[in-house]
């Protein structure tokens, strides 16, 4: 079966357009699988990020424009296919702080969540150029790409000062730089590559570059992308790679209710592989055809049960009727 | 809207373009001892987190920073057809690069000014390379000193920064870092020494009876050795005259600020923390 990539989605900060699917019910079990296989601590932020990277960039035709993402447009590309595919509340029982309530019900919707990341990470870098005119000498600054989760990771786990973390990572905060018509892409380059780049910047306009890009990251920092009291401390901060817990989360169901509707669709004839071909939200479709037929025929199973009764009844009285001379009802 | 040829380079063209593009950015520092103007390039990124690291250096000598600065004084000096000049900059001419060198990365330097009080104030480091448009390096001077018909004649000069170079890879080729020292005797020995190796480095030549003892062609090891067997009296008035020298440099490097009523004055240290501020 050809795969058909029917939604597309652009981005705030890059030019792509990516092509994409949903995620199927075995992609989906595969997140489930590496939910319950990687324990939910910074030790394994990395493989746990790459192997769900994995499954993610199924769902993409164009992967190679897919793995040039930055952060920031990533986390929003997971929560677009995670509403497309899924839908877009999310409920969380959580603890309560009250005595009288043991637990709360938390609501959060992902449209909202999304918007309020790109208007944060837009105000955040609301200055993204350098300019000096008369050099004609342009740098424009952008978040950290996809392929920088690596450096950060061991960044994290390192004793690094914090201060020292931010400076050492912002060779990964430059896109490109334009001298005249020559134009450096800092896309492709590695870390190494990108810090060789960086260190020949004229300290005055490496002080520039500094100012804007700590003023950017303090400004990430600060805000509640939840807008909700219960994650009021969830900020965005590419040190503590937080986005890959807060992914995690919005991914995460009970592998057992997928194996159920699994199990449930399979009794009902659906053959298995289209089954693992389909998206969540279209399995829910199905199970509700499932469970609407199965009230239907209890239903009727009780009108038949009633007729029959109803005319074992009506014979009853007529053959009473008869016996006792009179004219048996209609 | 016209479409604009742009040209993408690979990685050691973009190199090549990074570096050619951080010569514009270029600064005209004034020498004193050549009483004209060089042009150096500013210091980029690299070098500054070489500063850095010196700055974390722990050791009782100034090594790193001599031989770092002098690293980055040799690449970033745009003048390549008087590029000889440079190992004759004199330890003074340093300073001005130094100070302008500075200048060029921020318009304001932090400096304290008091620490008890915690005066800390930004200043611009402008009104010092004005100062040392007006400074004067000093002049190669003879000291004599005689002691039964033994003629001592001393050449007395401000050190090259080749010389100051030249003494701390020969003299201070292993490190020695503040742990290392042990007790008050060490302590005292770093310091004669230091005294003995900073004199030194201001002893051009030494004429024994008129006799050219070649001072100026041997290592600082001989040199040291040479200057150590001096009649103290010789040695004191080197001392003197170089006090004397220091003192106008220090006038040069002076700031002043005025703070609560108060006037707060600092003599602006050459050393690593200075590119960090």
């Amino acid at each position: 079966m050809t795969d058909m990539f029917l939604y597309r989605t652009d981005f705030p900060f890059s030019d792509k357009v990516i092509n994409f699917k949903e995620l199927n019910t075995k992609n989906q079990l595969d997140i489930e699988k590496i939910n319950l296989y990687y324990p939910q601590s910074p030790e394994f932020y990395l493989d746990y990020h790459e192997n769900f990277f994995k499954i993610i960039k199924e769902c993409v035709e164009n992967k190679e424009d897919f793995e040039k993402l930055n952060i920031i447009e990533y986390v929003l590309f997971c929560l677009k296919l995670r509403i497309v595919s899924i839908g877009n509340i999310i409920e969380f029982n959580m603890k309560s702080d009250r005595e009288d309530v043991e637990n709360i019900k938390i609501k959060i919707n992902l449209s909202d969540i999304m918007q309020n990341l790109v208007n944060l990470s837009i105000n955040a870098l609301k200055e993204h150029y350098v300019y000096e005119e008369d050099k004609e000498l342009l740098i424009t600054l952008g978040y950290p790409p996809i392929q920088s989760v690596g450096y950060l990771y061991e960044s994290m786990l390192s004793d690094k000062h914090m201060g020292e973390k931010v400076l050492d990572s912002l060779p990964f905060f430059i896109k490109n730089i334009k001298i005249k018509n020559d134009v450096i892409d800092f896309d492709g380059y590695s870390y190494q590559q990108r810090l060789k780049a960086y260190e020949t910047f004229p300290v005055s306009i490496k002080d520039k570059v500094e100012k804007l890009l700590i003023n950017c990251i303090t400004k990430l920092s600060e805000e509640n992308i939840f807008n909700i009291e219960h994650f009021k401390d969830q900020k965005f901060n590419f040190y503590n790679l937080f986005f890959i817990d807060f992914l995690r989360i919005f991914f995460s169901q009970s592998p057992k209710s997928v194996y159920e509707e699994i199990y449930i669709l399979s009794n009902f004839h659906v053959n298995s592989d289209y089954v693992m071909n389909i998206s969540p939200s279209e399995r829910k479709v199905f199970i509700s055809f499932i469970k609407a037929q199965q009230k239907t025929k209890e239903s009727n199973d009780d009108t038949i049960s009633n007729d029959m009764e109803n005319r074992r009844n009506s014979r009853a009285v007529e053959d009473l009727a008869v016996e006792f001379g009179d004219i048996p009802p209609n | 809207m016209e479409q604009e040829n742009v040209n993408i380079l690979n990685f050691d063209d973009a190199l090549r373009a990074l570096d050619t593009i951080s010569e514009v950015f270029s600064v005209n520092v004034w020498i004193p001892s050549k009483k004209k103007e060089y042009l150096f390039k500013e210091i980029d990124a690299k070098q500054q987190k070489t500063m850095l690291s010196s700055a974390m250096n722990s050791s009782v000598y100034n090594t790193t920073f001599i031989k770092n600065l002098y690293e980055i004084l040799n690449s970033n000096f745009l003048d390549k057809e008087n590029i000889k000049d440079l190992k004759d900059f004199t330890i003074y001419d340093k300073f001005s690069i130094a100070i302008s060198l500075k200048d060029k990365t921020s318009e304001e330097t932090s400096i304290t000014f008091d620490e008890t009080d915690n005066i800390v104030k930004k200043v611009s480091l402008n009104p010092i390379i004005e100062k040392f448009k007006t400074f004067e390096t000093p002049e190669n001077q003879f000291l004599e000193f005689d002691n039964q018909n033994i003629k001592v004649k001393l050449e007395i000069s401000v050190p090259t920064i080749g010389k100051e170079l030249e003494y701390e890879e020969q003299i201070h080729k292993k490190e020695k870092k503040v742990d290392d020292i042990k007790n008050n005797d060490e302590i005292q020995q770093i310091i004669s020494e230091a005294f003995i190796g900073e004199t030194t480095k201001y002893i051009k030549n030494i004429y024994i009876n008129e006799n050219d003892l070649n001072f100026q062609n041997v290592d600082f090891i001989k040199k040291i050795k040479l200057v150590e067997k001096l009649p103290s009296g010789i040695l004191q008035k080197v001392l003197q005259l170089v006090s004397k020298w220091k003192a106008e440099i220090d006038s040069i490097l002076t700031i002043s600020i005025e703070e609560n009523g108060k006037t707060y004055t600092k003599v602006l240290n050459i050393d690593s923390i200075l590119f960090l501020n």
